[in-house]
């Protein structure tokens, strides 16, 4: 009996180690923080990642609108359109009813490929036409800089 | 002609390999997913995408991303 307790944990050992000694032949990493990271990395223009290295925010330019959304590093709350106005939209899991809880880098790729490829449909989850967002009078907006949102929303 | 069906989730991606025969797997996941409000995104370059929503068996990459609200 403890022959084949040793032997079973022996063999799990083994296992363990050969599993770490995996290479990452994609260089994807191997938890999903890192896939994540990478899937995001890998679909950025030249200038998005570059902004992306040196702030950790990047511009997405709309679709219909051609406006610029910022997208930052958050679940939600992550968007400010022309670095002034603050949209709160987020990725949601409509199994649970709850807010998507994929890696962060996961929501902001999901935010750029709305901004990108279904502008309408990201406009319209707040109640937004292309033609509402192209109108908005900014000046009626309280502005908020890069540096205010980075302070209010502390990351 | 091979492509890739890659859904985002909490483990981080999730990869289907089809190709232009063989997609069944992958196309019945599209439909599902489309159902439950996601986003598919045909990449025709790693940069450049379009939202589609029909499976497309000839696509290099497609991207599902979850469907989004406001809040």
């Amino acid at each position: 009996m403890i022959a084949l307790m040793r032997r079973l944990l022996r063999r799990r050992k083994t296992r363990a180690l050969a599993e770490a000694a995996i290479p990452d032949l994609e260089g994807r990493g191997s938890n999903p923080e890192e896939r994540a990271e990478y899937l995001l990395r890998s679909h950025l223009s030249p200038d998005q990642l570059s902004e992306y290295d040196a702030t950790k925010t990047f511009v997405a330019v709309g679709q219909i609108t051609k406006l610029p959304y910022r997208i930052f590093p958050l679940k939600h709350h992550n968007i400010l359109l022309r670095d002034r106005i603050p949209m709160c939209v987020t990725a949601v899991d409509r199994r649970q009813g709850v807010m998507s809880n994929m890696p962060i880098a996961d929501h902001m790729l999901t935010h750029k490929l709305y901004i990108e490829n279904a502008e309408e449909n990201f406009l319209a989850t707040v109640g937004w036409s292309a033609r509402t967002a192209l109108a908005i009078r900014y000046d009626l907006h309280e502005e908020l800089s890069i540096g205010r949102f980075r302070q209010i929303y502390n990351f | 002609m091979r492509g890739v069906l890659i859904v985002k989730g909490k483990e981080g991606d999730m990869r289907t390999e089809f190709s232009n025969k063989h997609f069944a797997r992958a196309e019945a996941e599209f439909n599902r997913l489309i159902g439950l409000g996601y986003l598919g995104s045909r990449m025709d370059t790693p940069t450049e995408g379009e939202a589609i929503k029909k499976f497309d068996s000839e696509a290099r990459e497609i991207i599902m991303s979850p469907a989004i609200v406001a809040g």
